[in-house]
């Protein structure tokens, strides 16, 4: 089946040594982009000069809360830093395409990371902690499939 | 002695650079060296002149975290100048760190053009 480039255009590291032909260039290495806007506090939309579209990019090792979980103050402090700016996107080669096919990247604005940035403001948790204070679902750790 | 810091003394980066300060490296004539270039970085990055805001009067109230981001990166010249005045190496690098992070966190705030307003208006 053909790739839909139009809903994924990255290709995961997979995806790439299985020689898929793309359309545009893929993103492998740092690049520097214009962000256009600002979803929310973990995602942005950029331009970058050798695509002909804007595409969504997500911060690589931050979880900012969900626009409908207070998000909002996340997403207007990059807003007015980095919306309309240009930004360094830092690619980990390991870590290229997230969840939904998003790029994945370190965003770095005039030399600083905007992802410890929005940590150190206590805007956004680090990845691995994005579950810190939840209640955990006990039905789902507890549930006897598991062992199974 | 000219203390020629806008909105950074001498006094505010040699407290920050803790009481085993180097002598040569904290005094006004090595800090005069650096604070303006500190100031002109802050202003950079943020993309304001508080400089200029600040000599024309900003309230003390809130200004201060101008002093506090500028302080703590000339705290790190000072500490860098000569790390061997300090009880221990660690005490240097914890100096640096703290200074480091504080710094950082002044800025990010600093960047936020909400926040500028803020400064601006109190």
């Amino acid at each position: 089946m053909a790739h839909d480039f139009v809903k994924f255009p990255e290709l995961t590291n997979s995806q790439l040594q299985e020689h898929i032909v793309s359309p545009f260039p893929q993103i492998t290495e740092d690049i520097r982009v214009e962000v256009i806007k600002v979803i929310d506090g973990d995602t942005i939309k950029v331009r970058w000069d050798m695509r002909d579209f804007d595409f969504p990019v997500r911060f690589l090792d931050i979880n900012a809360p969900e626009m409908s979980e207070g998000g909002g103050e996340a997403r207007d402090y990059l807003k007015g830093v980095i919306e309309g700016e240009e930004v360094e996107l830092q690619i980990d080669p390991n870590q290229r395409v997230g969840k939904y096919g998003r790029l994945l990247a370190k965003i770095i604005s005039l030399g600083m990371d905007m992802g410890e940035t929005m940590m150190r403001l206590g805007l956004a948790k680090s990845f691995e902690n994005r579950n810190e204070g939840q209640i955990p679902d006990l039905n789902k750790e507890t549930r006897i499939e598991q062992w199974l | 002695m000219a203390d020629v810091g806008i909105y950074t003394k001498s006094a505010d980066i040699q407290a920050r650079a803790g009481e085993n300060a180097p002598a040569v490296s904290k005094a006004v004539a090595a800090t005069d060296v650096y604070v303006l270039n500190v100031e002109s970085l802050i202003n950079s990055l943020t993309r304001f002149n508080w400089s200029d805001a600040f000599t024309a009067g900003l309230n003390a109230d809130v200004g201060g975290i101008l002093t506090e981001a500028s302080a703590c990166l000339c705290a790190i010249y000072v500490i860098m100048g000569d790390m061997n005045a300090y009880t221990t190496r660690i005490e240097a690098e914890d100096l640096i760190n703290v200074n480091r992070d504080k710094a950082l966190f002044a800025i990010s705030i600093l960047r936020d053009k909400k926040v500028q307003k803020f400064i601006q208006e109190a």
